[in-house]
């Protein structure tokens, strides 16, 4: 065999040549050379194919220049797909490498194949799978070959709107016009020429109407089905129709279709209202479920004891007169887990002169009697069995250390973790307790840190999560850690560990933890020590339910103790964003006319689409106009009335110049108003456009020292004011665009400093808006103390369902509420300080009447589920002061994002928000 | 034959109305979601099967814990029937195919006079034990000579999403009075007209003061309209009272709490006064007559308790009430307890959030659950006294009552 041929018989038998249709096509299998021969004398142009997935028509039309004459597919074989030239208009090389990530550089004959087969990614826009699966019963792997080799010619479409045998029927040039048997030939022609020269692709997606609605795309010279397919349905943008087509969004009430005006009530069904929030809830549940089924564990390295007897001896610990740090482990019989424990604890021992003490609850199990020969082991043994919490209080008064680490029999430390605790409770002279990471042995996470509800009961935070997950990665105060690995300062203990009213056990850990911050002191989860946990599991039904109803009883217990303290631990504080572009400004008279207020645009917003909710008209506030005092004070009675504590109050600084400052200077006038605030320096450029960009700007932000000296100026004057917001003492300022910034760290300092001569503390948090969505900018890396979310920039989720559009020349985007609001939960967790936010509804219609953004199917009951789950957030990564809940926004009117009250609503938000914050109250 | 004695291994049925949307339904669904909150396995039984069952709060309640014959029901039952009930709850039990003796039966009783009547007082001692819902009902009936033990109900509603206003036609801005009365009942104990005049006192210190009372009437849309003729009349479209007659469903009445800014209550007696309870626990600001089963949750540092004194009732005003006496609510006293609130909202939300907090601490599903748990611990480890040892049946199924089981009820 010659090396070409050799060459040849190689790239044949690759992966991406079909047996089955080699063979038919051959008449011999690949290992025959005599029937690779046959084929090569066939000429080039009557060569059978040889893969679904190769058009030999296509690749030598499109790649014309560097085929020549050459066998397509050994072209493509052997040079093509290095070179990233598509095999077949539904393969698209670039498209699959983005959805699946290539493996390195250059792409294999073998990754290629593997995705095609085994439907790993859209092969290219055009083809859908998941759409493609929905119209009939196709393979559950192999879509794409389904659909090339019956599903087209049957009539399935490759995504919604291509029909490639209607086209093939509207267009007379296209070949086959739409017979039987010729759809691929419309679907090639679609791709290669009809979509380009905006073509409809079928009865709903007209190319042209779409690249004359979005012009954007016309001039960018995108192919439109291609372009909305690949982008512009996840931007929200709305194909058009030239017909009316069933709105998908449900009818609109006729008040809101027919008249220019809103009015209310909206029809309310309860039954569907309660539908939508527990499916809201069920989907969720899977979500997080699903969440959870994903983690990929690492088991810990931990000892296992086979042979407990034999391995004791193996046990060497050391000799301190004067113990810093003494180690409890309380054990009944387990000897397996307690050799365990104790080998764990020799082999990585604590750097500081440490003791360990094993309270043995009597056990039964003479190899547990053994221990009694290591050397330097303080063995206590209880006379008869005292149950857990006595036999740890016995076990406590033992202790020398001025440090005790509580270690169930059944952990391990994992490497250093000790020293970790050891370190971490030195250097903070405030904490009374630190706790570790908990993880079970199969590295699934199990605690990081517990919080407790006002009603006693307490969630292991994280609990069968991704103990790597970057939310779990940074220390946190909580309110308890639980016993399984606690590291306490005995001094502040007194002599007895566990209060005997636990008896016989549960919620006693979280008393003590209780008793310490009862007394100032701090309890806080430290991410780099990581414990190992076999978390008892009892399977005995009776046993599991007496264990619940013994654990009810020391919830009840522990509430009645603490509950005051625990409703206090536990307050959320929402804090909502407050415009006060509601009074006329110089500067606004002459950029907008005389008289401009937010008010202008709000009131002359018309409905874009069939049930599109515009104009928000405001109700019980009226037309205000935030120059008044009575204003203000309207505003701060209705927001206390629904719990809310504050607002944050945009500010504008350009040094000399302030912009709409009108309002803080009233409030500053009238201390009476209880108007509870902090500040967001919302530090961008002022645009026509109203989107802080670069574009025809109006005022521009300049970050010279004359201009930072004066915001900071401002924002120290601001919060000297007694209403001002503070978080644990400091005051909460919020910067807008930190990456705006030139030198974020340099302002914090500044403002720190400032403040400082001030004699007062800060909190400086950024928002996640604009460019520093999704960054993952962690604020300590700027000098912040913290960030907050800003719903809905960055996750939203375009909307599912086609719009009746009525507005003439509208070419706007629109999301799906209620996907957003998922979205916005399913996002991972930070791995610094997040506050949460939450935004009721959306719709800047008011200031771009046909390039608007909405969000459709907002309802108070959405928004009260979305508030609940961040409340729940709240608690598992916030304590005390710090549980701030923002709210997006208390009257950004102008973006459909107000809780203000409106015709069409009225008081719905802000009662979704009480009845929300009521409902976490208890439980 | 030894019976056992731990709780564990005796079945435990509640007995009485689960579907019925009447008092006697609330105690006894409270009870069932308590136990519940304790893992306590239970099964609950419709005594009549009387009721429609279409309020699926109640479905959510009872779950897959229905069972629909009787006959199997041995161990301790707990049965939630009015005194005047007791021969017909037996009798239907029986019909039902189960046998009274052969288990250990617990009555829980409501009443709302000082003294539990005599008439009824023979039904009560058929039980081994009777539970009493407040120290209210425990003292009268001991006034009546039966030892009872406290159990108390829950209060705690199930979460989830709430009406607006709006779906009530409620005024959003106002301060809400809430008021609920039944006029299948004798109006007189819960005394809506003294909340009349409350209010009427509140709007003549402020006449233009944002406040609506709300009355949710029970008992139909004629007995309503008549009832309010007469203080309604020239009033027809009065934007600050709104009556609601027609029947409204758990998670409408839940709502409708929710949606009140002052639950009010100038009842001259309540067994317990859930209505103040469930307010309560929902976060709303209570305000009641300081008498009676209510004062088992409601402090002067959780809600507002209006002065009374003491009156003996006059004949026919209740039944059985001739000889006891009950309370006449201070309206001054409520409206002079209503007007800092009104000046100053959030010192009733200060209030409130306190009573929300210690009205589920001592009535909430797990604090009620827990105490059924003692009660029924205890019964369990005691001995069954009362009874001749020869009364007390097998607890297996005779072929009799299997038969018995298999003919159409």
């Amino acid at each position: 065999m010659n090396d070409d041929l050799r060459k040849i018989h190689q790239l044949v038998c690759s992966s991406f040549v079909d047996e089955g249709w080699y063979r038919a096509a051959v008449g011999a299998g690949r290992g025959d050379l005599g029937g690779l021969v046959r084929y090569l004398r066939l000429p080039v142009a009557r060569r059978p194919r040889l893969s679904p997935y190769f058009d030999a028509d296509f690749y030598r039309a499109t790649q014309r220049h560097v085929v020549g004459d050459a066998d397509p597919l050994l072209h493509f074989l052997a040079e093509g797909l290095a070179a990233w030239r598509d095999p077949h208009p539904l393969v698209d090389l670039h498209w699959l490498a983005s959805e699946a990530a290539a493996p390195g550089a250059a792409l294999s004959v073998d990754w290629l194949t593997a995705l095609l087969e085994g439907d790993a990614a859209d092969p290219s826009p055009y083809f859908d799978q998941a759409f493609y699966a929905t119209q009939a019963e196709v393979p559950a792997i192999g879509r794409l070959r389904h659909f090339l080799t019956e599903g087209m010619d049957a009539g399935l479409c490759p995504n919604p709107w291509l029909d490639p045998l209607w086209y093939g029927r509207a267009y007379d040039d296209v070949p086959g016009a739409g017979a039987a048997g010729t759809a691929y030939l419309a679907l090639r022609d679609f791709i290669v020429g009809g979509d380009a020269q905006g073509r409809r692709a079928g009865p709903g997606f007209d190319g042209a109407l779409y690249r004359r609605r979005y012009t954007d795309v016309a001039d960018a010279g995108v192919p439109p089905l291609r372009h909305f397919l690949a982008n512009g349905r996840a931007e929200g943008r709305q194909v058009p129709a030239d017909r009316p087509r069933p709105s998908a969004i449900g009818p609109a009430p006729a008040s809101i279709a027919e008249s220019p005006v809103a009015a209310g009530p909206w029809p309310l069904d309860p039954a569907a209202m309660q539908a939508a929030y527990r499916d809201l809830e069920a989907r969720y549940a899977d979500m997080r479920q699903a969440e959870k089924d994903a983690v990929v564990c690492v088991p810990p390295p931990m000892l296992a004891c086979a042979d407990p007897a034999a391995d004791m001896r193996s046990i060497r610990l050391p000799r301190h007169a004067r113990p810093v740090l003494s180690i409890l482990v309380p054990a009944f019989n387990e000897a397996d887990h307690t050799v365990a424990c104790l080998l764990a604890i020799a082999r990585t021992p604590p750097r500081v002169a440490f003791e360990v003490v094993l309270a043995d609850d009597c056990s039964t199990d003479p190899v547990m009697l053994g221990l009694a020969r290591v050397a330097n082991l303080v063995v206590l043994r209880q006379a008869e069995n005292v149950g857990f919490l006595r036999n740890c209080n016995a076990g406590f008064a033992r202790c020398r250390g001025r440090l005790v680490l509580l270690l169930n029999n059944d952990a391990q430390p994992v490497g250093e973790a000790i020293d970790a605790l050891v370190a971490a409770i030195d250097a903070d002279p405030g904490l009374g307790a630190v706790g570790p990471k908990i993880v079970y042995p199969s590295g699934r996470l199990q605690e990081a840190g517990c919080f407790l509800t006002p009603n006693g009961e307490s969630g292991m935070i994280g609990l069968f999560g991704d103990a790597a997950a970057p939310g779990f990665s940074y220390d946190r105060d909580v309110a308890y850690c639980s016993g399984a690995a606690l590291l306490l300062r005995r001094a502040l203990i007194g002599p007895v560990l566990f209060d005997e009213a636990y008896l016989p056990a549960y919620c006693e850990d979280a008393d003590l933890c209780l008793r310490l911050q009862a007394g100032g002191h701090r309890v806080r989860y430290i991410a780099g020590a990581t414990f190992a946990h076999h978390l008892s599991v009892s399977t005995n039904r009776d046993a599991g339910v007496r264990k619940l109803q013994g654990i009810a009883r020391n919830q009840h217990r522990l509430q009645s103790r603490w509950g005051e303290r625990l409703a206090e631990m536990d307050r959320v504080r929402p804090i909502a964003f407050h415009l006060p572009q509601f009074h006329p400004t110089p500067e606004n008279d002459l950029w907008w006319g005389a008289g401009f207020t937010e008010w202008h645009n709000v009131a002359r917003a018309r409905p874009s689409f069939a049930g599109h909710y515009q104009p928000h008209l405001p109700a019980d506030l009226g037309f205000y106009d935030l120059r008044l005092p009575d204003a203000l004070r309207a505003q701060a009675a209705l927001a206390e009335r629904y719990g809310i504590e504050g607002f944050c109050v945009y500010y504008y600084g350009f040094g000399a110049r302030r912009l709409l400052s009108a309002p803080l200077d009233v409030l500053h006038a009238n201390p009476d108003i209880a108007f509870r605030h902090c500040l967001c320096w919302a530090n961008e450029n002022w645009t026509k456009h109203w989107d802080g960009g670069e574009r025809e700007i109006l005022m521009e932000q300049r970050y010279d020292m004359a201009t930072l000296a004066g915001v900071v100026a401002d924002l120290v004057r601001h919060a000297c004011d007694p209403r001002y917001i503070r978080v644990d003492g400091a005051a909460l300022v919020l910067v807008y665009r930190p990456l705006q910034l030139p030198d974020a760290r340099a302002f914090a300092d500044m403002c720190r400093m400032a403040f400082d001569e001030a004699g007062q503390a800060m909190h400086l948090v950024y928002v996640e808006s604009m460019e520093a969505v999704g960054q993952g900018l962690s604020p300590a890396d700027i000098g912040f103390d913290a960030a907050v979310e800003f719903p809905p920039h960055g996750r939203a989720v375009a909307a599912g369902t086609a719009a009746q559009i009525t507005k003439p020349g509208w070419a706007g985007y629109r999301y799906d509420y209620a996907e957003t609001v998922l979205a916005f939960l399913a996002r991972p967790d930070a791995a610094y300080k997040r506050y949460p936010a939450a935004f009721p509804s959306w719709d800047n219609t008011p200031r771009q009447s046909l390039r608007g953004t909405s969000f459709d199917g907002a309802t108070p009951e959405a928004f009260r589920f979305y508030v609940e789950r961040k409340i729940d957030e709240a608690r598992r990564f916030l304590m005390g002061g710090e549980r701030l809940l923002f709210i997006n926004a208390w009257n950004e009117w102008a973006e459909g994002a107000h809780l203000e009250p409106d015709t069409a609503y009225g008081h719905r938000w802000l009662e979704a928000l009480r009845d929300a914050l009521a409902d976490r109250a208890w439980a | 034959m030894t019976l056992p004695t731990r709780l564990a291994d005796i079945p435990v049925t509640f007995i009485g109305h689960p579907f019925a949307p009447i008092g006697m339904g609330e105690q006894l669904r409270s009870h069932i979601a308590a136990a519940g909150a304790v893992y306590l396995h239970h099964r609950v039984l419709d005594i009549f099967r009387h009721s429609s069952r279409d309020d699926a709060a109640h479905h959510a309640v009872i779950g897959d814990r229905e069972r629909l014959d009787g006959a199997d029901a041995g161990g301790i039952r707990v049965f939630h029937v009015n005194g005047d009930e007791v021969p017909r709850a037996i009798a239907a039990f029986e019909a039902r195919g189960g046998r009274f003796d052969a288990g250990r039966n617990v009555i829980v009783p409501a009443w709302e006079l000082p003294a539990y009547p005599q008439a009824w007082v023979a039904g009560l001692r058929r039980f081994e034990e009777v539970w009493a819902l407040s120290a209210f009902v425990r003292d009268s009936l001991a006034a009546a000579g039966i030892a009872s033990r406290l159990v108390g109900q829950s209060v705690e509603l199930p979460p989830g999403p709430a009406l607006p206003r709006r779906w009530f036609g409620i005024r959003e801005g106002a301060f809400v009075l809430l008021h609920f009365f039944d006029l299948s009942s004798y109006a007189a104990r819960k005394n809506p007209l003294a909340v009349l005049d409350l209010f009427e006192r509140l709007r003549a210190a402020h006449p233009y003061r944002d406040i609506q009372l709300v009355l949710k009437v029970k008992d139909g849309a004629a007995g309503g309209a008549a009832w309010s003729a007469p203080w309604s009349r020239g009033r027809a479209h009065d934007p600050q009272i709104r009556l609601l007659d027609a029947p409204l469903d758990s998670h409408a009445v839940r709502s409708l709490i929710m949606a009140c800014d002052c639950f009010v209550s100038l009842h001259r007696a309540e067994g317990f006064g859930r209505g103040l309870g469930e307010a309560m626990a929902l976060g709303r600001l209570a305000l009641g007559t300081a008498w009676s089963g209510n004062m088992d949750f409601m402090t002067p540092d959780n809600a507002l308790l209006v002065d009374y004194s003491s009156v003996a009732l006059r004949p026919g005003e209740y039944p059985h009430g001739d000889g006891q006496s009950w309370a006449e609510p201070d309206v001054a006293h409520a409206a002079a307890l209503l007007a800092p609130v009104l000046d100053d909202p959030a010192r009733g939300r200060t209030l409130a959030r306190r009573g929300q907090i210690e009205v589920l601490r001592g009535f909430g599903n797990r604090a009620v659950g827990l105490r059924i748990l003692d009660l029924l611990e205890a019964l369990a480890a005691r001995p069954q006294a009362s009874r001749p040892p020869t009364t007390r049946a097998p607890m297996t199924r005779t072929p009799a009552r299997r038969q018995r089981q298999a003919a159409p009820t």
